[in-house]
Order: structure tokens, then C-alpha cells, then sequence
């Protein structure tokens, strides 16, 4: 009974409560747009990274980065691959050749890093299209380059251009290429800096004598991560330099947490506002209805069952407002989760900043749990001060009116 | 008298009143501080990028942005330059020849940036003067600054001898031993890693670019008048058919869009709290309102006209929106003052952010006058905007309905 009444309480003042619930919906329906938009934005740029590198996990010669020299590369790479490969959760391990470089057109040379993949392992082509993996496929010599790159060195498809490098034994090697694809990957430093070329091919070319520059390692499950890394770590100490993601770009990460700041931030600030707008509407509706509570108490209805029906109005505006705005802001995530949201002319910017121009929301079931204890928590909170209200009013003042 | 009710009427909900002001006034304090931040990290990221090395205004062949190859120099400099020399609002102009070169040492090779600059006017252009560890450059010889990351992949110290080849202007090739008289290190990750500098004299002779650039530099007398200047430039070079003239927004598109965006999703964010706000600020006047609305009803009894009700609550908006303004406004410009004079310090965030070309270690605010103008005038009009629903609707009322209005 005290539910029915409480849900009829809320519609005496039919414009407020609208007011209430719209406001309620709106800040969800944003909170969940720019919620489900950043982390989006983030799980692309992780998921970006990942294929580059094919794999979460990218193994160094310890002295390797500081130098970028070929002298620091990974002596029989096959056997360390292999024992990589028998760690449990790992799912697959591939091996790259890079090796800083300029290319060169009739009309312009550029720096380059030259990225020695096998293309035959899929696990060091998860970037790539399998038609594209199978036109490279079809000449050892065919290369592919970012298309950031392909753009400064104005090249196409089917153009030559000539690769030269130091080899692992000094010497200044060249060779001509030609260009089977050019490729767009969402990392801005990839798709200005990369030309894959044949592993075999830059093995031989730039006499690398059976080593490698780096190990790649994807892993099962996310939640392997930790486990596949630190593995590798022991088994390997001193040896190699072992970098999970978070490591190798920390601006993603720095990134990712800088969001969960961002996210506690909005949705508390949110849950002040909102508080403070159903704290105004259940405390003036009670102000009002002084003369009726009055009544009540004086007939013996207990304090109790008043304080419950005064959170329960405050809940039920709450869980109103919470069920629009929860079902329009999951349903705009739904859609642009499917369709994405083009920022095309932003393009350039946003690759500046290494997200794609067209983003994608994030849909995670747990917004909904966070709202819900937001919103739920506000109109509880909220309902106090009222209740406080009318238990220091003594019935016979309160009849009076 | 309007002012007057509105006044009295305000000070008769103490409680509301003050509720409204303190949260408008949070707003109105946020809202400066959040633009002066805003605007102050954006302006730092475009200053920096300018002065660093890009310029203001620049002169080039059309299309070099495009396609900065050998096909797209500027080939008659010194004809442009005694056409432009004489312009007033011109502080300093200087030429580059920019190219790349495979940079070899004893152990490593690496391909690098190779810029021939005029090292007595460089300082005036870029920060890769001041960034030097070591000597700068010398007008003819065959010295070289070293980006410092670069230096220490090449395995390099100053006064070591690399050598370089690269493609000269009548595509031969390009080769020598550079002398590294100084590192630099500006927090610029393509420079840092990826650059070599020498003077342009000397590269003339070997890349056989005399009276060749890639493009000319401009630094304006008044850098806020750097659109006039480029037009007076564009007036002066009009003859020259396959010449354009940028300005430093033309020159850096992407980081002017990266800007933009960064902007947008930021406001987009504060739209989506000041609508939240609004609503609660418009509750809280409707409540206020609706509560008088007796009140209301026997002053319409009485002869009191619509507009008079309406311009009262309007007048209590105006009183609010003041408020907050005098409040939230001078709070949050106090705060954007200080960070103004005390920039955020963002470190290792800064640091991981080097590698897609921004160099920022600090997040300083910025406080003009126009910036706490808008800031306020959007707060001020949130409050006047709050009560003219809530006005608007107590006066659909008619009197005797208001009357009998609890």
C-alpha cells in the first residue's frame, strides 16, 4: 500500500517530477555517451597496438632499444621462440626484423623503419587483411607501407622503392622493392615510419645471420598477461628486455587510468547535482503535505512507515529517471558501438593524438551497475534531509499546517 | 520597486537563495577554469610547436606541404627575399633546406632529418640554438648539432666524425663526414631522435642548393599580426605564380585540428554538466516560484500585470546570475591566475606523450579578460534562462486559480 502510495505522491506535481526524471536521463544518457566514447577510444588503441605488434607481448635483447643496433639482436631465435611457444596461455609467438632505414623514390627519401615479417605466420600479420597478406605473399621482394608514409613519399601500389640500411656487419646495404599495399593501422608511428618487407628476404639482405630484433607473443586471455610475462622474465632473466603494452606505449596506459579518474570524477559530480535536484523536489512535496503527514502520525501511522514512504518517492523518481535514461544512453551506445561515430573531418587530428577518425563506443554491462548505485544512492541520500524534516515537527504543529 | 521585490523576495528563502548562488557560483568558478586551462594548454602546445621550429609565417613553392621533395624548392630565394625584405612588420626572415640523409658512425646507421640552416639567424627561428650542449654551428663548415637520442643510438659524442649520404639536387649523390660540434635535446621526439643540423652554406656546396630552399621563414615584428603581415607578403610575391605564403594555422593543420578536437570533446563534456546543472537550477527556481504562486495570484488580483510578475522573477534570475558571477567568477579567475603563474606539472603524462610529436612537461593556465567575459556572460545567462519557465508558467495561471494554490 505504501509503495502505491508513494508512486502516486510523485505525480501531484507532475511538471517537477518530469523535471527530475528528465534531468536524471539526460546526465546518464551523457555520462554513458562519454563513458562508453573514451573507453572506446582507449580499447581501440589497445587493440591497435596488439595487432601491430602481433601480440601483447614484445621480447627484446636487453641492450637492444637503447642502441637500435643489430649487434643487439636475439641469437638463435628459433629455440627461444619455441621455448617462449611451450609457456602455458601462450597462444602464438612470431619473430620480426627491424632495422632503421631510408626509403627512397626518384624524388624523395625519407626515414623509414624496415620491418622484417614472416607473413605466412598469421600471428605476425593480425593487422593485416588476408588479401593483402597474399598479394605480399607473392614476391619476396614486394613491401607494404603505412599509408602516412606512402602519402610523404608519394607512392601506390605497384611503385618502386629502393630500402638501404646498415647491414648486422657494417656494411651500406640498398635493395629495390615494390610497393603490393599500402595500409592504414591506427598508430600514428606505425603508418608514418613502416614498410613490412619478407623475413627471409631482409634476413639474407641485410645479413642478419639467423637473428632477429624482437620475439612477439600473444597470449590466450588478457588475464594471462601477467602470468606470460613474468614467465618469460624468469626464464630468461638478465637476457631480455620483456615488455607487456602497458610498457611499450605508456601513453595508452597513462591514458586508460587518467579515464578512471575522469569517469569517478564525472559520475560524482553528477551524483552531487542530482542529489541536490531530488533533495529540492521531495522536501518541498513533503512541505507541502505537511497538514496530510500530520494527520497520519496523529492517527498512529509510525514515523517509520512515513520515513519509508518519502524514500520510496525519492527512489522511485530516481529508478524512473534511471530507466529512461539508462535504456536511451545503452541504446545510443548500442548504435554507435555498430555504426561508429565519423570524425572524419577531424582526421588528421585525431591521429595526431593515435585514435582512428572513426570511433567506436565501448558497451559494458557493469555502466549500467554504476549508474544504477549513482543515481540510487543520490535519491536515498537525498530523501534524508526530508525525513529529518518532518520527524523534528511535532504532529499538532503540523496539522495546523 | 522590481528590484526591490526582487531582493525581498530572494531574502525570504534564505535557504534556496543561497543554494542557487553557491551552485551557480561553482559553475561560474569552474567554468573560468576549466577554459583558462583549456585554452592556456592548447595556446602552450601551439606556442611551443612555433617557436620551437616551425615559425609563424612561412614562404614555399606550392605544394611542398604536400609533397616536400626536390620538385617543390623554392629555387629563386634571393629574388624573393630583396622582394620581401623591406616590409615593414618583418622582425627577422631566415631560408632552410630540409632533406634526409642515412647517418653512419663506426657501429650503427641511422636515417635522419638533415637541415641546412643560417646559423646566425636559427636562434631567432627555433629553440635548437639554446637546446645545444656544446658549441652551434659555424657559417661554412662542416660541422653538425646531433638530436641527442640520435647521437647515442649512433654511439657519437661531440667531436665525433659520422658520415652521411643522401641525394643531391641534381639527384648525385650526396655524401661526407659531418663534425659534431654540440647535442641537442628540446623534448621534441622527432628532433631529438631524428635530426641532424648544419649551416646552410655549407650544404649548398654539397647538395649543390645555392640560392635553393625548401622554404622561408618569417618571424612577424607583432606575432598577434601575423595575418597581416602574411597578406602584405602575398600582395609583395604576387607575381610570383608558384609561390604561397602560410601562416603558422596553415603550417601546423594537424595540430590545429588535434586542437580542435581535443576542445571539442572537452566542451561536449561541459555541456553535458552545465545542461545538468541548468535543470537543477531551473528546479529550484520553479519550486521557489510555484510555492509563491498565491502570492502571485493576489497580486494579479490586485492589478499587478504579467509583465511586472514576469520582470520580478526575471529580476531574481538578474540578481542571481550577478551574484555568481561576482562570486564563482572572481574564485575561479583567482585560481586560474595562480595556475597561470604556476603551471601543472604532468611529467612522466608529458613524457609518454613525446613520441607522437607534443612536448609538454607542464599544463599552464591562461586568464584574458575575453576568456572570463564568455566564461561569465554563458553563467549569467543560465540563471536568466532558469526562471523564465518557471515564470512563464505561474503567470498561465489566473488569479483565482493561483489564489487557491497551496
Amino acid at each position: 500500500m505504501f509503495e502505491k502510495l508513494a508512486f502516486k505522491n510523485i505525480w501531484r506535481r507532475k511538471t517537477r517530477t518530469v523535471i527530475i526524471i528528465v534531468l536524471i536521463s539526460f546526465s546518464l544518457t551523457g555520462l554513458f555517451f562519454l563513458q562508453g566514447l573514451y573507453d572506446g577510444m582507449i580499447e581501440n588503441m589497445i587493440e591497435n597496438a596488439i595487432k601491430n605488434d602481433a601480440g601483447e607481448i614484445v621480447v627484446y635483447e636487453k641492450d637492444f632499444r637503447k642502441t637500435d643496433n643489430l649487434k643487439n639482436s636475439i641469437n638463435d631465435y628459433k629455440s627461444k621462440a619455441n621455448d617462449i611457444r611451450g609457456i602455458k596461455h601462450v597462444e602464438h609467438v612470431s619473430s620480426r626484423i627491424t632495422i632503421a632505414g631510408v626509403a627512397a623514390t626518384g624524388r624523395k627519401n625519407m626515414g623509414v623503419k624496415i620491418i622484417g615479417i614472416s607473413a605466412d605466420n598469421k600471428g605476425n600479420v593480425l593487422f593485416l587483411d588476408q588479401e593483402v597478406v597474399d598479394k605480399f605473399l607473392k614476391n619476396k621482394r614486394n613491401i607494404i607501407i603505412g599509408a602516412g608514409l606512402a602519402e610523404k613519399l608519394k607512392v601506390k601500389s605497384g611503385n618502386k622503392v629502393v630500402l638501404s640500411a646498415q647491414s648486422r656487419k657494417g656494411k651500406l646495404v640498398s635493395g629495390a622493392f615494390r610497393v603490393s599495399d599500402i595500409v592504414k593501422t591506427g598508430d600514428p608511428l606505425v603508418d608514418k615510419q613502416a614498410v613490412f618487407a619478407d623475413f627471409s628476404f631482409i634476413n639474407s639482405l641485410f645479413e642478419m645471420d639467423n637473428t632477429v630484433t624482437s620475439i612477439h607473443v600473444k597470449v590466450k586471455s588478457n588475464t594471462d598477461l601477467f602470468l606470460v610475462t613474468s614467465e618469460i622474465e624468469a626464464r630468461f632473466k638478465g637476457v631480455f628486455e620483456v615488455l607487456p603494452w602497458q610498457k611499450r606505449y605508456p601513453r595508452i596506459q597513462l591514458s586508460k587510468d587518467s579515464l578512471i579518474y575522469y569517469n569517478a570524477i564525472s559520475y560524482g559530480v553528477v551524483f552531487f547535482v542530482v542529489a541536490l535536484g531530488v533533495l529540492d523536489v521531495i522536501l518541498i512535496s513533503v512541505m507541502e503535505r505537511l497538514k496530510e503527514f500530520g494527520i497520519l502520525i496523529s492517527i498512529g501511522t509510525p514515523y517509520r512507515k512515513i520515513a519509508s514512504v518519502i524514500f520510496l518517492e525519492s527512489l522511485f523518481t530516481g529508478v524512473l529517471g534511471m530507466i529512461f535514461g539508462g535504456s536511451l544512453g545503452y541504446l545510443i551506445l548500442i548504435y554507435f558501438n555498430k555504426s561508429g561515430l565519423d570524425l572524419g573531418y577531424f582526421a588528421e587530428g585525431m591521429e595526431k593524438f593515435g585514435f582512428n577518425s572513426v570511433l567506436y563506443t565501448d558497451v559494458r554491462p557493469e555502466y549500467l551497475l554504476y549508474a544504477f548505485t549513482a543515481v540510487i544512492s543520490a535519491s536515498l541520500i537525498a530523501a534524508v534531509v526530508p525525513v529529518i524534516y518532518i520527524i523534528r515537527k511535532k504532529p499538532l504543529e503540523m496539522t495546523r499546517g | 520597486m522590481i528590484f526591490k521585490m526582487a531582493v525581498r523576495n530572494i531574502f525570504a528563502n534564505k535557504l534556496r537563495s543561497s543554494l542557487i548562488v553557491s551552485l551557480s557560483s561553482f559553475c561560474a568558478a569552474l567554468l573560468v577554469f576549466y577554459i583558462g586551462m583549456t585554452e592556456g594548454s592548447h595556446r602552450k602546445m601551439m606556442k611551443d610547436a612555433i617557436e620551437s621550429y616551425s615559425g609563424y609565417i612561412r614562404i614555399q613553392y606550392k605544394g611542398f606541404s604536400d609533397n616536400p621533395d626536390y620538385d617543390h624548392l623554392i629555387y629563386d630565394t634571393s629574388e624573393i627575399i630583396d622582394k620581401i625584405k623591406d616590409i615593414r612588420g618583418i622582425r627577422n626572415y631566415t631560408t632552410r633546406f630540409e632533406t634526409y640523409a642515412l647517418l653512419s658512425s663506426e657501429n650503427n646507421s641511422f636515417p635522419a632529418m638533415f637541415v641546412a640552416v643560417e646559423p646566425e639567424k636559427e636562434e631567432y627561428f627555433s629553440d635548437i640554438k639554446h637546446s645545444v650542449e656544446g658549441k652551434f654551428l659555424n657559417k661554412d663548415e662542416n660541422y653538425a648539432v646531433l638530436g641527442a637520442d640520435l647521437a647515442k643510438k649512433l654511439d657519437v659524442t661531440e667531436g665525433g666524425k659520422p658520415a652521411y649520404i643522401s641525394t643531391g639536387l641534381d639527384y648525385s649523390i650526396a655524401a661526407d663526414f659531418i663534425k659534431i660540434r654540440g647535442l641537442f635535446k628540446t623534448g621534441f621526439y622527432d628532433f631529438d631522435s631524428g635530426a641532424v643540423f648544419v649551416s646552410k652554406e655549407y650544404a649548398d656546396n654539397i647538395f649543390m642548393s645555392k640560392n635553393v630552399s625548401s622554404y622561408i621563414n618569417i618571424l612577424p615584428e607583432d606575432i598577434g599580426k601575423y595575418k597581416e603581415l602574411q597578406a602584405k607578403i602575398q600582395e609583395r610575391l604576387r607575381n610570383f605564380k608558384n609561390i604561397e605564403v602560410l601562416n603558422w594555422r596553415e603550417i601546423q593543420k594537424e595540430l590545429v585540428k588535434a586542437v580542435q578536437i581535443d576542445s571539442i570533446f572537452g566542451y561536449i563534456t561541459i555541456a553535458i554538466f552545465f545542461t545538468v546543472v541548468f535543470f537543477v537550477i531551473m528546479l529550484f527556481n520553479m519550486v521557489a516560484i510555484m510555492t509563491r504562486s498565491r502570492e502571485i495570484g493576489v497580486l494579479r488580483a490586485i492589478g499587478t500585470s504579467k509583465s511586472v510578475v514576469f520582470k520580478t522573477l526575471t529580476a531574481e534570475g538578474f540578481i542571481f546570475g550577478l551574484l555568481s558571477i561576482i562570486i564563482g567568477g572572481s574564485a575561479g579567475a583567482f585560481i586560474t591566475y595562480y595556475f597561470q603563474e604556476n603551471p601543472i606539472q604532468i611529467g612522466e603524462y608529458g613524457e609518454a606523450y613525446k613520441e607522437l610529436g607534443f612536448s609538454f612537461t607542464e599544463i599552464p593556465a591562461t586568464l584574458t579578460p575575453g576568456l572570463f567575459m564568455i566564461s561569465v556572460s554563458f553563467i549569467f545567462l543560465l540563471n536568466i534562462l532558469s526562471v523564465i519557465i518557471p515564470a512563464w508558467q505561474v503567470n498561465k495561471l489566473n488569479p483565482v486559480e493561483a489564489i487557491r494554490k497551496i
